[in-house]
């Protein structure tokens, strides 16, 4: 990075600049988004194992039929909302066996945006498949819902904001990869390459290894989540076509977006069970979503949507029908191709269409990107202290970036583990019916992460990586146990339960395999340092004895 | 050891202000260009101009580190965006 | 469904496989410090080792159609890639015998779709 100095920058070279800092101003951030996004793609098997109330329920084998289930959530909604300007009803589907049924109120003037949160998550009840009747009210958890929504929105601040930190640190790791790859001289020939023990080059064959035998999800997830919210990014197509009129603009893009008047005149809602069973012979298959527009009035709507399928794009067909008088009013056609392709995008970013094996796919690699980032920041802190390595010899300091990259390291990389255990931990040991539970769960997690944060920059040393990635190893290995204690549902009734409880299992499996590699990552630690003080405590005795030979010899 | 003067270092957050924030400019003017010029219907135009950003986005920070100076590289956002905000200013004149 | 899948995987681990076995390092790995591979050996197992990929590919559309096909594919190749990159540096010679699975993969696969 020279200016107007003989010796001219290769494109490597500056690449490699681009790549360094690119990467390394926003990577602790990038971990946060990537380890709960990675978590996100089982938000509703997170949810369900942080419900233990709703295990039973959803282990029946038999269910009413789909019709009467809605025609039940109906019910329960005109008893309970009448006069909601919005219900939605989730009706069974692979990943959620359950029926729930919830509704949304216009905010009141002077409610706080705190407050707003709170009452809707009162708003809502679940029924059981079997029986249609309702189930005994979980305990109040955003569960996997706050894990999706904090790797995009962030939290204790407004969703705008997040939106705007989290869209500026993937467009910086976008600009990462692109200059990442560039600069990688032997991307062909060191592909398979990895050579552990060599200390900066086993950290740099680690950081490609992860990042580019995956290269193709990370440029996807990348590119695709910006994609999410591109039209917030990027608004001047938007301004340029279709003026200030942004509402339009997200009726003809998203084709099932929401754009009912009320017409604030009382008509009481017609059965749906007929509307249903139109949708179902016109599909072939069963709605999985019910939406209700301004229920009890004139300009009431009702749209059924069902699930996209096995295509890419996340635009689910619907059909909207008139809520005073039953008559279909719309039906989602076939998108154009660019609408389609759109979709499609932004279908690769939640993976809707993922059957388990490519779900857990998704995982794997989203896991694969937590590692990419963690090997970058750890290679960049290793080659710096090497600049130091003199200075340290002789009983000086490293430099304060090379020191605040080390803890920030540690707090991000050791201690978000710890973080997002400690939630699951919160959501077992906090009283069922503690007051504005959920709030409690989602500051359990920062309190955790604070800690070890903070920790950290007090001591960023090998023992404090020791210390979290061995916390880390025993809270989420533990889990497991701590789900034997805590319910009825362990290990020992979900492996061999229905599917839904399996959902069950396999969050405890794979907590507990996590705790695992954290452990043995802590136990790698421990025989290096071994190592490399038994190597110390020989050279000292070899250097001793090596002068009193000289002297001798002298 | 790269440099550390402060002259280097006005270069780089030279180069930083014309990518970041000349390259989002740039990149806004170009993707409602392309908007306006594409022949389909509005949800198609404005869908794909909004999908290019990025990519749009990241070749303008990417050619702002990679040319010869800091110097090199304002003039080449400040030309460009001038010469598509001025076809851009002229469309929306005559529609 | 599955069977035709886990072909894919093998066929994905043998082509990569396959490829290594002629890359200078990993080839040097196994017949020792600065031999180098043969110009006609070379191309011969280069053509098979993107064969063996190219066979993966068609095993993921079959198995998952033309749109999902391709996603499968992608997470297939990383999966093979990191085993095959961990077995070249702590087994290498089992690495290089493991590329033969794509024989009976490739068989595998090539059944299952024509039987489709």
């Amino acid at each position: 990075m020279k200016q107007g100095v003989v010796v001219k920058q290769g494109l490597r070279q500056s690449m490699s600049w681009v790549h360094t800092w690119a990467g390394l101003l926003v990577c602790w951030l990038l971990l946060l988004v990537f380890m709960a996004g990675t978590a996100a793609y089982y938000r509703h098997e997170i949810t369900f194992w942080m419900k233990p109330e709703l295990h039973q329920a959803s282990n029946a084998p038999t269910r009413i039929a789909t019709v009467d289930a809605a025609a039940l959530a109906v019910r329960g909604l005109q008893q309970r909302a009448p006069d909601a300007s919005g219900w939605l009803i989730e009706l069974p589907h692979e990943r959620n066996p359950l029926i729930t049924a919830s509704w949304t109120n216009p905010p009141k003037k002077g409610m706080s945006r705190e407050e707003r949160r709170n009452a809707l998550r009162q708003q809502n009840f679940v029924l059981d498949p079997m029986t249609g009747l309702e189930t005994a009210a979980p305990r109040d958890s955003r569960g996997g819902e706050f894990l999706y929504r904090l790797h995009f929105d962030l939290y204790y601040m407004s969703a705008l904001w997040g939106r705007w930190i989290i869209g500026i640190a993937a467009m910086s790791m976008l600009v990462a990869i692109i200059s990442g790859v560039i600069t990688h001289k032997r991307i062909f020939k060191d592909f398979f390459t990895f050579r552990p023990k060599k200390g900066q080059r086993s950290w740099l064959d680690a950081h490609n290894a992860t990042a580019v035998l995956a290269l193709p999800f990370h440029l996807m997830i990348t590119y695709t989540g910006l994609v999410t919210l591109m039209f917030m990014y990027m608004p001047s197509p938007t301004k340029a076509l279709y003026g200030d009129d942004q509402n339009t603009m997200f009726g003809e893009v998203f084709l099932n977006a929401d754009r009912s008047q009320p017409a604030r005149v009382a008509a009481p809602l017609v059965d749906i069970r007929p509307m249903l069973q139109q949708a179902e012979r016109a599909w072939g298959q069963t709605p999985t979503r019910i939406v209700v527009s301004h229920p009890n009035d004139a300009g009431a709507q009702v749209q059924l949507v069902r699930a996209s399928g096995q295509q890419l794009s996340n635009i689910e067909p619907s059909m909207t029908f008139n809520g005073a008088s039953g008559a279909l009013i719309a039906s989602t056609d076939a998108p154009s191709t660019t609408l389609a392709a759109r979709g499609a995008i932004y279908g690769l970013h939640v993976a809707h269409f993922a059957d388990p094996l490519l779900r857990a796919l998704f995982f794997i690699c989203g896991l694969a990107g937590c590692a990419m980032v963690a090997t970058g920041a750890l290679l960049w802190g290793v080659k710096e202290r090497q600049k130091y390595a003199k200075i340290v010899a002789k009983g000086g300091k490293v430099g304060f970036g090379v020191r605040l990259v080390d803890a920030l390291n540690i707090g991000a990389i050791a201690g978000l583990p710890v973080a997002f255990a400690v939630y699951f931990w919160s959501n077992r040991l906090l009283p069922p019916d503690a007051a504005a539970r959920s709030n409690l769960e989602a500051n359990c997690f920062f309190a955790a992460w604070a800690a070890c944060a903070i920790l950290a920059q007090i001591r960023p040393t090998r023992g404090m990586w020791r210390f979290q990635l061995t916390l880390g190893a025993l809270l989420l290995g533990g889990l497991p146990l701590l789900n034997a204690f805590t319910t009825d549902t362990h290990l020992g009734v979900t492996l061999f339960a229905g599917p839904a409880l399996r959902a069950v299992a396999g969050f405890d499996l794979v907590t507990l395999a996590l705790g695992l590699l954290l452990g043995w990552a802590a136990w790698w630690l421990g025989r290096r340092s071994r190592k490399q003080a038994a190597a110390g405590a020989r050279s000292a005795r070899g250097a001793a004895a090596a002068s009193s030979t000289a002297q001798e010899a002298a | 050891m790269t440099p550390t003067t402060w002259r280097y270092r006005g270069a780089v957050v030279s180069r930083a202000v014309a990518a970041i924030g000349g390259g989002y400019v740039l990149t806004s003017i170009a993707i409602a260009l392309i908007a306006l010029a594409l022949p389909l219907p509005r949800a198609d135009a404005v869908s794909i101009a909004t999908l290019l950003s990025f990519v749009i986005y990241t070749c303008a920070i990417l050619w702002v580190f990679a040319t010869s100076s800091a110097t090199r590289a304002w003039v080449g956002i400040a030309a460009s965006s001038i010469a598509l905000g001025a076809v851009l200013w002229l469309t929306g004149r005559m529609a | 469904m599955s069977i035709l899948i886990l072909s894919g995987l093998a066929l994905a681990f043998s082509g990569f496989a396959t490829n290594s076995t002629v890359m200078d390092r990993h080839y040097a790995d196994i017949h020792g410090r600065g031999t180098e591979p043969g110009a006609a050996l070379k191309r011969r197992l280069r053509l098979l080792g993107w064969l063996g990929l190219a066979l993966s590919f068609a095993a993921c559309i079959g198995a998952s159609g033309w749109h999902i096909g391709p996603v499968l594919w992608c997470g297939l190749l990383s999966i093979a890639a990191w085993a095959l990159t961990l077995l070249l540096q702590y087994a290498p010679r089992k690495a290089i015998q493991g590329a033969w699975i794509g024989i009976p993969a490739a068989l595998a696969a090539i059944a299952l779709l024509i039987g489709r």
